[in-house]
């Protein structure tokens, strides 16, 4: 893999993890299991669409999965939360699975969609692990909630990206 | 590729759904309460029943929970896990979405009435 | 037209409102004990809440002082004491010897089906841990070591005459120890009370409010809360045994935890679950176990033999549900 290529992944990787940990240590106040602000994922949908032809880097969405596999690893062993690693991988795989299917349909100024049905997956994968784990499926009686908060974080994250990118 | 208009009138929609649906969830008042921990049911109560306050505290791989029991209504009062979302959802009287705790994977559902004050076997 | 709906709506909410009116101070608690979950709740005077409080707890104390003397696996325990004096005699309390008695009992009445003796077979199947059938050859030789015959209680000494016997209390411990947790809370004045040890039930008086105590019969292989039927009683003991209870799948097989002192293998009975109210719970700790033991065409018979027996209700594997006496029980 080229050097610029490399160092730009791991640069992303980097970023994407301090942001999962410093939002893993500022508390919500919103009662509901599962809600966050997510931004993480910024740097994921980042790194799907990206594309300079300047730098003639080309991130495939190869690449963007493995800077979230990456992150969710290390993410899951720096916070040292093991459980929430099962959380973390269902909600984070379904979630890019979704982004990669969006992307063909949207263009670069809607990145935002991308971003507001990750998030609403990745809170729909959460609560599927959760009720696994747990055992109890009542708890999915949350997911009208999750929604509402997926969508609206994911525009955040997904204008985030959608901004950084046009600046760039 | 749709148009943005085509994108926040379909995320609209979900967003009206779902606010529905929060509503009509809350609405369900009940006097059951079934506490659940790693999947079994570990005590089930008449909220009705109950005049004088009381605690219970609940335990699981090192986690603990103080649970309290008024009548009419229940919440978590006190917890050891990392996050205390459990706490913060406050009383609950009714509604269909339980209090839960997941590292210490507890569930509080309060449901219509119960029939039986315990299981045998 | 409006009218008459708004005094139609405020008919029914204030109707609805009534419901919560019955009151019943209550203490209730539940903790980890004898590896299952325990709950006492005690129904009392509001002015009395604080003593009700302190005796719910000293009640949990009872029980982790029985578990203390009954454990087969607590080093130090009556029952370990037994098992590990190479057939010398074993000083134990008189508790141990009142549960032993019980179970020699049990044995008599069973014609050797109940079999206290029964320690080295069940620790070799180990439901709680280990999770495949032992060697035959293993069954067999723990198999020789059954026989509650062989048991010798002189006073407060216990000795095996065969030592590599092991007494095993863990059919009927749950049921004393629930019966004496009650006991306890009788002579504290308490009139109205559900102890619930794993699911062996005894109750004091009524609940609260004068009805009798309602009690769900646990589905066989249904989940916690799923129930099969209500028994209502009143200062009686309802407990239940079942082979849905514990085991394990080996090869599409369900090996449960009840074991046939002549086979060493879990007992093939047509019963799945029997629940058994009796005015104690060692008596239906007891019974549960060895009608299954026995199979359903022998339920009638042995229940006439024991005084303090009072209904049951035993579900077959045919689906059937018979009941046997005096049990008020809806399905």
């Amino acid at each position: 893999m080229a050097i610029k290529k490399l160092t730009l992944m791991s640069i992303l990787t980097a970023v994407a993890l301090i942001i999962f940990m410093v939002e893993a240590q500022i508390p919500i106040p919103i009662p509901v299991p599962g809600v966050k602000l997510g931004l993480a994922n910024a740097v994921i949908l980042f790194a799907l669409f990206f594309e300079r032809k300047e730098t003639d880097i080309k991130l495939t969405k190869v690449d963007a999965f493995a800077i979230l596999l990456c992150r969710i690893l290390l993410g899951a062993l720096f916070t040292g939360r093991l459980v929430a690693f099962a959380y973390s991988l269902t909600g984070g795989l379904l979630a890019f699975t979704v982004q990669v299917v969006l992307k063909r349909f949207v263009t670069k100024k809607q990145i935002w969609v991308c971003g507001a049905a990750g998030a609403v997956f990745h809170n729909i994968g959460q609560i599927a692990a959760a009720v696994i784990i747990t055992g109890t499926p009542s708890i999915a009686l949350y997911l009208p909630m999750l929604i509402i908060a997926g969508i609206v974080t994911g525009v955040v994250t997904g204008l985030i990206a959608q901004l950084t990118l046009e600046r760039i | 590729m749709k148009s943005n208009r085509f994108w926040i009138i379909i995320f609209g929609a979900i967003i009206l759904l779902s606010v529905i649906a929060v509503f009509i969830f809350a609405r369900k008042q009940g006097d059951t309460v079934k506490i659940y921990q790693n999947g079994q049911l570990i005590h089930t109560g008449n909220l009705g029943m109950v005049s004088e306050p009381f605690n219970i505290s609940v335990e699981f791989n090192g986690g603990t929970n103080i649970i309290a029991v008024e009548q009419g209504r229940i919440r978590v009062i006190s917890a050891n896990c990392f996050d205390g979302t459990c706490v913060r959802q406050g009383w609950h009287t009714g509604g269909l979405t339980p209090i839960v705790c997941l590292p210490n994977r507890l569930v509080i559902t309060v449901e219509g009435k119960s029939d039986i004050d315990a299981v045998v076997g | 037209m409006i009218k008459i709906s708004v005094l139609l709506i405020i008919f029914t909410v204030a109707i609805s409102g009534c419901e919560n009116m019955q009151a019943g101070e209550q203490v209730s608690e539940t903790r980890l004990l004898l590896d299952t979950f325990c709950t006492i709740t005690i129904h009392g005077a509001a002015d009395d809440i604080d003593k009700l409080t302190d005796v719910m707890g000293r009640a949990f104390d009872i029980c982790l002082e029985y578990e203390k003397l009954f454990s087969i696996t607590i080093e130090g325990s009556d029952v370990w004491q037994i098992n590990h004096a190479g057939g010398e005699p074993a000083a134990v309390s008189s508790q141990t010897i009142e549960v032993m008695r019980a179970g020699i009992e049990f044995g008599e009445l069973s014609g050797g089906m109940f079999d206290i003796t029964l320690g080295r077979l069940s620790r070799l199947w180990d439901f709680g841990g280990n999770k495949s059938v032992p060697d035959k050859a293993e069954i067999d030789a723990a198999q020789a070591t059954v026989n509650y015959r062989q048991v010798n209680i002189n006073g407060n000494f216990v000795h095996l005459e065969n030592p590599d016997a092991w007494i095993d209390l863990g059919a009927i411990a749950k049921g004393y120890i629930a019966d004496k947790i009650a006991l306890y809370l009788a002579e504290q004045g308490v009139t109205s009370a559900l102890i619930d040890l794993g699911g062996d039930i005894v109750t004091i008086g009524s609940r609260g409010d004068d009805k009798p105590w309602r009690l769900g019969i646990r589905a066989p292989f249904g989940s916690a809360d799923e129930y099969i039927g209500v028994i209502e009683i009143v200062g009686a003991s309802v407990v239940s045994s079942g082979i849905y209870e514990r085991g394990f799948d080996e090869s599409g097989v369900w090996y449960h935890h009840i074991l046939d002192p002549g086979t060493g293998m879990p007992v093939i009975s047509d019963i799945v679950s029997a629940t058994v109210v009796a005015d104690n719970a060692i008596i239906g700790e007891g019974l549960s176990t060895i009608v299954i033991l026995a199979g359903s065409r022998e339920a009638a018979a042995l229940f006439e033999r024991v005084p303090g027996f009072i209904g049951a209700v035993l579900v077959l594997e045919n689906g059937e549900v018979q009941i046997f006496g005096d049990v008020r029980f809806a399905g």
